[in-house]
């Protein structure tokens, strides 16, 4: 049967584009969430969409599952291969199609990363916002499947409020274009429907986004506080104001020395609470802004108030931010990343309950979260090494979420449910909203061969692997936001 | 009917339900024998305002007017500017039917700031999608499903919305052009620019009247406004420039249709920046009645509608008028008929 349905992917890929064998299958088992891996029983490199319907096509005839995947980061789990499945790997398709600078949307390849947008949107005054951490290698398959977000969230949305249209084809090899070019529609929402559906609805093979005027200016300025809740009153009190930040992010002591040690930012290493604010837009307009951000800034009592003076010293105070995770790999040889929402005037709360949980278990969190968006990022310290550390990590993991929950949040802001939430999705929402999403799932993938297994739990759980950080990661090339 | 529960009785024991709020966009209702009508215009109040949190729920038929006026007391808005708020609509009906205004250019859609919803589908059961969150990948993403879904999906009984700071102050400038290509040139320079621009509209003149107007409009703190206004002028001729009420008259004026009469029809077609200059001679050849909306993404056409213009226009929803429903065919993908297959499988919602 396997090698029926091989030899019938043999008939659309050359050899060099159809791994079976180990050594070519194993940097596809595990993603950025190493604690799963499932081996497939084939990978396909496919170059065209026409090679990819092809191969669903494929897929559906014989009953095997598929996952597609771009370059791995999924921090959820998402692009785990599924067992007795094959992965579909997009990164060839790395294509823009086009780019229109006055209708401001360009059409690329679900391969192409997500960084390489906006420096091909750079040359027209444009860019692309979603800007995840991993934004140099994570691709806009990923981002689409997943909804990824990124720090500038607050003021514009996450992927799913750029992407304009979609050609994809369904898990029955069919081909559907939902949306188009225009800002505005007369049809249902069915890209908004697409967009995070973790690959239970299909691929998408054509992705149009939209893209926005770079800003004038950024005024960036980092804050050091004593208390990590002085920060977060900070943030209160900014967003109370009615001021709109393109971004505002807190990291917390271990998080800040871990990015200080990894790309020497220039932290403060002795801050409880670093707060980074940034303004974006017309610069008499951010000049308005600064003047009435600032007093609101001295007043929450930082120790420390320093404004990026250039593009460089703006680049530095990012840089250190988004290598948080992949630096936190420093100082502990394995940790779980979440990504939970709560409601911003708990931000507070939630992070002393946090605190006491982490003591309470005796394990170590690092906190680095959108604290604009109220989406915490708790970084679980574990050595996999040691026996049932993955386990109790897991444990205080599962009260964080539960945490999220009971405060009326999100159990995941913008990593996805994939394998690792799937479990805490039926606490979050009612047998009959469940029930609903199964009933959708099954009229779009009858056979249930598009990534089974991630945000509905219908499929068998692979093994879990106790540590060890992603290849990439450990290269330094992804990190975990 | 008052209660959920009602509703979803109704649903459960009818065989075909058309979903209205207060009827104030005539080109989404139809009246037909055996169909059973629900109006969820009693559905009305705030379910959950926290000002701090810049989220707000609510019942399905309340008003717009009255979320604008809650919000505006908190210095708030939903910035993807409901149509037709001064003349009853309700918040279910401008999602339902996706009535977005030209201040939407700035920041989004009603897609970009509908965080959650509780709707009835065709089986009658209460469905919750989304969260209370301004962030949340939880889950298939209903609440942007429904935006447009014109009551075809389900029953919307309760919203929540993301909301943001009002602009504290607003200003307009109207800036004159003899030509389309020059007037199209001035908006898309604008919608490119690092200029904030809250709503750019492009008008074509009526009757003996030639030339077109663009119409720039600018928000934000009181103080730099005057200072944004003179750089504005540096880059656009400017004819007239509008402040505080007159700006506020002005663009109240276009959410309300006031330019597109009461007898025609007002249609919507989705459309870019690009295809103006194709579409506007057409409709330029019989002096048809258009506002190009949103920096050229939405054309809104009031015209004694005839299927002769079907073949000229792609895609188009009448918006207004005496008939209702696509001015032109679309047809439904595989995507769309699954969705619907699974939210209402006995094609109840028409």
């Amino acid at each position: 049967m396997v090698s029926q349905f091989l030899s019938k992917l043999a008939s659309i890929y050359p050899s060099s584009r159809l791994l079976t064998h180990d050594a070519g299958l194993v940097p596809y088992e595990s993603d950025g969430l190493t604690a799963f891996r499932e081996k497939p029983i084939a990978v396909v490199l496919p170059e065209s969409a026409a090679e990819v319907i092809s191969t669903v096509r494929c897929c559906f005839e014989s009953d095997v599952p598929f996952v597609a995947r771009g370059n791995g980061t999924s921090l959820s789990g998402g692009s785990l291969p599924v067992k007795n499945g094959i992965v579909i790997s997009l990164n060839r398709m790395n294509r823009i199609l086009s780019l229109d600078p006055v209708g401001r949307t360009a059409v690329v390849e679900p391969g192409v990363i997500n960084l390489n947008v906006t420096k091909a949107a750079a040359p027209h005054g444009l860019l692309y916002a979603p800007d995840p951490s991993s934004q140099t290698v994570c691709t806009i398959g990923g981002n689409v499947a997943f909804n990824s977000g990124g720090a500038h969230c607050l003021k514009y949305g996450m992927t799913s409020n750029h992407v304009l249209g979609l050609k994809i084809c369904l898990p029955d090899g069919s081909i559907d274009q939902l949306g188009g070019h225009s800002l505005e529609s007369i049809q249902p929402d069915y890209v908004g429907m697409f967009v995070g559906s973790e690959g239970l609805f299909g691929i998408a093979l054509e992705i149009i986004l939209r893209l926005i005027p770079k800003p004038e200016v950024y005024r960036t300025v980092m804050c050091a506080y004593r208390s990590i809740k002085a920060a977060g009153d900070a943030v209160s009190q900014i967003i109370a104001s009615g001021l709109l930040p393109g971004a505002m992010e807190i990291m917390d002591n271990l998080s800040i020395q871990a990015a200080e040690a990894a790309v020497h930012p220039g932290y403060p290493l002795d801050a409880a609470g670093l707060l980074i604010v940034e303004l974006e837009g017309e610069a008499s307009q951010v000049d308005a802004e600064f003047a009435r951000l600032m007093p609101l800034i001295y007043s929450s009592g930082p120790y420390l108030v320093k404004e990026a003076k250039d593009a460089y010293e703006r680049q530095q105070i990012w840089k250190g931010r988004k290598s948080a995770f992949s630096a936190v790999g420093r100082l502990s040889p394995d940790f779980i990343v979440q990504d939970g929402v709560v409601p911003r005037g708990r931000l507070g709360e939630a992070l002393e309950e946090i605190h006491r949980l982490s003591q309470l278990h005796g394990i170590r969190v690092a906190n680095v979260f959108h604290a604009g968006d109220g989406n915490l990022h708790p970084l679980i310290l574990y050595d996999g090494k040691e026996s049932g550390a993955l386990h109790r990590a897991e444990l205080l993991a599962a009260e964080i979420i539960e945490l999220c929950i009971r405060f009326g949040g999100s159990i995941t802001g913008e990593h996805g449910v994939g394998m690792e939430k799937r479990s805490f999705l039926p606490k979050m929402y009612q047998p009959n909203d469940m029930e609903s999403m199964f009933q959708i799932r099954r009229e779009i993938d009858s056979k249930n061969i598009a990534n089974p297994g991630k945000m509905l739990m219908d499929g068998e759980a692979p093994a879990l692997t106790t540590s060890g950080l992603h290849p990439l990661e450990k290269a330094g090339v992804i990190s975990r936001e | 009917m008052n209660s959920l529960d009602e509703l979803q009785d109704i649903v459960r024991h009818s065989d075909k339900v058309h979903v209205c709020g207060s009827q104030t966009k005539s080109g989404f209702h139809h009246l037909d024998v055996g169909v059973t009508h629900v109006s969820t215009q009693s559905l009305q109040g705030i379910v959950n305002y926290d000002p701090q949190e810049f989220v707000m729920t609510m019942l399905a038929g309340t008003r717009v007017s009255e979320v604008i006026s809650i919000l505006g007391k908190q210095g708030q808005y939903l910035p993807f500017d409901p149509l037709l708020a001064d003349r009853g609509a309700t918040i279910g009906g401008t999602v339902a039917s996706n009535a977005a205004g030209s201040g939407r250019f700035r920041f989004g859609g009603i897609r970009d700031f509908l965080l959650g919803v509780r709707f009835v589908d065709g089986r009658g059961k209460c469905i919750r999608g989304g969260g209370q969150v301004v962030k949340n990948a939880a889950g298939f993403d209903y609440p942007k499903l429904l935006v447009g879904s014109r009551g075809k999906l389900g029953l919307i009984y309760e919203l929540t919305f993301k909301v943001f700071p009002r602009p504290e102050s607003y200003a307009t400038l109207i800036s004159r052009f003899v030509r389309l290509d020059e007037a199209l040139n001035c908006m898309n320079q604008l919608a490119s620019s690092a200029m904030d621009v809250e709503s750019l509209d492009l008008i074509p003149n009526k009757g003996k009247a030639i030339g077109y107007e663009v119409a720039i409009r600018i928000g934000g703190i009181a103080t730099a406004i005057a200072s944004r206004l003179s750089r504005l002028q540096q880059f656009v001729p400017v004819s007239n420039v509008l402040r505080d009420q007159e700006d506020d008259l002005y663009w109240r004026a276009v959410s309300n249709f006031e330019w597109a009469g009461e007898i025609k029809s007002l249609l919507k077609l989705p459309i870019t920046p690009n295809s103006i200059p194709v579409l506007d001679p057409q409709l330029a050849i019989d002096d048809i009645d258009r506002r190009y909306s949103v920096g050229g993404n939405v054309v809104w056409i009031a015209m004694e509608w005839t299927t002769d213009w079907m073949s000229k226009f792609g895609a188009a929803q009448i918006f207004l008028g005496k008939t209702s429903g696509y001015a032109t065919p679309t047809e439904q993908g595989p995507f769309g008929q699954a969705i619907k297959r699974a939210l209402d499988p006995q094609m109840k919602f028409v």
